[in-house]
């Protein structure tokens, strides 16, 4: 047990003006406006960074701004504290000065060249005592003078004393673990138990089965942990479960008796993005601390209690980083999770998309930085290099940044069989991955979970110590109790392209149904919307500021947006309900589904007599055009049906989700919701409804939930995580 | 759907159809809602209607439904060949 610290006792700076930097370098002078854009520029040049205007124009000017940080004290870092655009020093930063004073004195006169020098000549135990001393930022601006092997080297002198125990005891020296994650497009039970049973057989799950649920309701969540929990139970896996749903969500289960053993959430590296985006507060995460700490399910048994998640780039992408560079916000996420000593922290670099990362080398870099800036600051991190179909990261990209992972001393990566997600459209490291890893470095797994493999024959150990593929490796059907089980199971879940492997790999004709499906998927992006296939409802057609697929696909911003000439012409219309459809990142998810869910959506919200206005049909748009059309129309409520980006197999390239923006135009629910979320500024509150198409939810099924969920949100004025616990409430 | 519906509908509503019989519908493609909206008019009509979906059909004389479990229906089928 120990006891968070009291914000208000945090040492801080008292915010200064920002100050411009000098340098000239072969007689070429360079200002940078203040420290924000001197760490901007000394990082390598991200999709990112580039948009928000903070990358170096060219490799002299990224020199010039890493020699400007060579020479900058810790101290000057501590003083100079980045505040936000009303110059306030956010509480994400607050928690990032929870340092060790002591340790601090003794570093903070060295330069950051000085401590770079130092810290590649230190043991493993110094460099980890000088990391409780570092802010995120002070972390930022050092790994943005290390090169590749530093990056790995250094990580890999953190492995030791990085590991945290829940159940089983993650991240120790000579261990690769991972998370199962069992992600189904519908929380189909018997789909999650099949991919719980494989992940299981190939000795993956030692870290956690940790589900990102498709359905974000207390109900929904009670019952996946339930199975979850029950799988585990039956199997014997020493592990431990958790579903990654909203923080508040899991603190209902909880105090409703379910085993919420691991509580998850997202973070973010800015008071904006957490608060307003995410939707939680420092808080609220301290609330749920102390709750699973006092009356977890793991209470006595486990000595860490928090999973989180974080990758480069989220502020970014809503806007809300108050000018500060992808790699700096990122180690800023990592300096409010060290307040809460997690069991794991996963960083998902690759999972937004070119907005953020647009290659292979911008994705494996950023990897390779945010693994060691985490390690720094104390945290047991796990890695997931990922991608989306609609960047240019590749599977060749994502496994070479596994293998300098792997070397840099990762302490887990995922378990998504076969690499797809099913639910969440991306793809990352597989149970294949994760044993090939393990047999070209020579790790197992957690020592608990390894012992209880051996006995189920999934692995052997041989008289020299060695542990090899047992000769149950991969054969989900040892915790099937007849064939016809398997192959129920088997038939509830999309792309599984077979159980055959070579080795430690898939067999080559798996692996090419995969690749063949992913390829298809790719290819998909770039489908331009056809209004002649929206079926025989009349559309009004208009325009977003994305002029073109490729403004699109790079600049989110744009599609979030009605061109301005289009804004000029629209009138408020106060309509109960405004319909928008948009391509997003799938247009043939568009084509295959509006044509049959349409007509039911219109024929539920008619029944209830509804004022509903001409439905939109707006190419290259985004989720957040919705508040565009909002404000012009003044409508109530828009509901955006959109493409979701490809992923899953060939037939996921055609899902599609539906968002529910409430518009909070009554001043008296604005001001609940706000009080609900901790978010003042608040204008609009969203539900989402994902993976609709015909291997999810049916197209006319789903117009018949869009219809209900409107009914819902009219009735109770209010939508997302207020919505669901007024629903509960009732 | 909206045909079937009516027709479902015009049934129940018949003088034939025994007055506060429940109606349970069962089928196997996932529709379970749409159905059930269409029948009832979106929940105007047919308070006794229950439609459960994604049940693969077979031949029986009667069956056994029990009770909701972690959002799921157990339904059994009883009968001879």
């Amino acid at each position: 047990m120990f006891a968070l610290k009291n914000i208000d006792e945090i040492l801080l700076p008292h915010p200064k003006e920002a100050m411009p930097y000098f340098i000239s370098l072969h007689e070429r002078p360079f200002t940078f406006r203040n420290l924000k854009h001197v760490l901007g520029a000394a990082d390598i040049s991200k999709a990112g960074d580039r948009k928000a205007g903070l990358a170096a124009n060219d490799e002299i000017m990224r020199e010039a701004a890493r020699a400007i940080l060579s020479n900058l004290t810790l101290q000057h870092l501590f003083d100079n504290v980045l505040t936000n655009e009303q110059g306030q020093i956010d509480s994400v930063m607050i928690v990032n000065y929870d340092i060790d004073h002591a340790v601090f004195a003794e570093i903070a006169s060295l330069t950051l060249g000085e401590l770079k020098d130092h810290l590649l000549q230190s043991s493993g135990t110094r460099i980890r005592q000088i990391g409780t001393a570092l802010t995120g930022v002070m972390v930022a601006a050092l790994t943005k003078l290390l090169d590749v092997h530093e990056l790995i080297l250094l990580a890999k002198k953190l492995k030791s004393g990085a590991s945290a125990k829940a159940r089983t005891l993650v991240g120790g020296p000579g261990t690769l673990s991972s998370r199962l994650q069992p992600n189904h497009p519908t929380d189909n039970l018997s789909g999650i138990t099949m991919l719980l049973y494989t992940g299981l057989s190939m000795g993956s799950g030692d870290a956690i089965l940790g589900l990102n649920p498709a359905i974000d309701t207390v109900a929904n969540i009670s019952a996946t942990l339930k199975h979850l929990d029950k799988v585990r139970r039956e199997t014997g896996a020493p592990t431990q479960i958790c579903v990654l749903s909203h923080i508040k969500t899991q603190l209902e289960c909880l105090k409703q008796g379910v085993p919420v053993e691991i509580m998850f959430q997202s973070l973010a590296g800015t008071e904006r993005t957490l608060t307003d985006e995410f939707d939680v507060t420092i808080e609220l995460l301290d609330l749920a601390h102390n709750t699973m700490q006092a009356k977890g399910p793991l209470a006595g048994i486990a000595e860490n209690f928090m999973y989180f998640e974080t990758g480069q780039g989220s502020e970014l992408t809503y806007n809300k980083h108050e000018g500060i560079d992808m790699t700096t916000t990122e180690a800023l996420c990592y300096g409010l999770a060290r307040r809460y000593r997690p069991f794991m922290v996963n960083n998902v670099t690759g999972f937004i998309g070119p907005e953020t990362h647009l290659d292979n080398h911008e994705m494996m870099y950023s990897c390779l930085q945010d693994h060691f800036m985490g390690k720094l600051l104390g945290l047991p991190m796990g890695m997931a290099p990922c991608y989306t179909l609609h960047s240019q990261v590749t599977i060749e990209g994502q496994q070479m940044a596994t293998e300098l992972l792997t070397a840099a001393g990762a302490n887990f990566f995922m378990d998504v069989y076969l690499g797809t997600d099913r639910m969440l459209a991306y793809f990352d490291t597989s149970g294949h991955d994760d044993q090939t890893l393990r047999e070209t470095y020579g790790l197992r797994p957690a020592p608990e979970y390894l012992t209880w493999a051996i006995a189920r024959g999934i692995f052997v150990e041989d008289a020299n110590g060695q542990v090899q593929r047992g000769t149950n490796w991969g054969n989900p059907q040892i915790f099937c109790d007849s064939i016809s089980e398997f192959q129920r199971l088997q038939e509830s879940v999309p792309a599984i392209y077979g159980f055959e492997n070579a080795g430690a790999r898939p067999a080559n004709r798996v692996a090419r149904l995969m690749k063949t499906n992913q390829a298809i998927g790719r290819e998909a992006i770039y489908a331009n919307l056809r209004p002649t296939e929206m079926g025989n409802i009349a559309l009004r057609e208009l325009h977003t500021s994305a002029n073109n697929k490729s403004e699109h696909l790079n600049d989110p911003a744009l599609g979030a947006s009605l061109a301005s000439s289009v804004l000029a012409q629209l009138k408020p219309e106060g309509n109960d309900v405004q319909i928008v459809i948009s391509d997003g990142l799938s247009a043939e998810a568009i084509h295959h589904n509006i044509p049959e869910l349409l007509p039911v959506l219109l024929d539920g919200l008619n029944s209830r007599k509804l004022k509903i206005g001409q439905p939109i049909l707006a190419p290259f748009g985004r989720v957040k055009l919705a508040e565009s059309i909002g404000d012009a129309l003044q409508a109530q409520l828009v509901v955006t049906l959109i493409g979701e980006r490809p992923g899953g197999d060939a037939l996921a390239s055609r899902s599609m989700s539906a968002y529910f923006a409430f518009r909070l135009s009554d001043p008296t629910t604005q001001k609940t919701a706000a009080m609900f979320s901790g978010n003042v500024e608040m204008r609009y509150e969203y539900t989402v409804l994902s993976n609709i198409y015909s291997g999810g939810l049916p197209p006319i099924e789903a117009g018949s939930v869009i219809a209900e969920k409107v009914f819902e949100i009219l009735q109770h004025q209010a939508a997302g995580n207020r919505l669901e616990s007024l629903l509960q409430a009732h | 759907m909206r045909n079937l519906a009516n027709m479902i509908q015009a049934h129940f509503l018949s003088s034939l159809y025994p007055e506060n019989q429940p109606l349970v519908i069962l089928v196997e493609a996932n529709i379970g809602k749409a159905l059930g909206q269409y029948c009832s008019k979106w929940g105007e009509i047919m308070q006794n209607l229950i439609v459960i979906d994604e049940v693969p059909l077979r031949h029986a004389q009667f069956l056994h439904i029990g009770r909701l479990h972690q959002q799921m229906l157990p339904v059994s089928f009883f009968g001879m060949h």
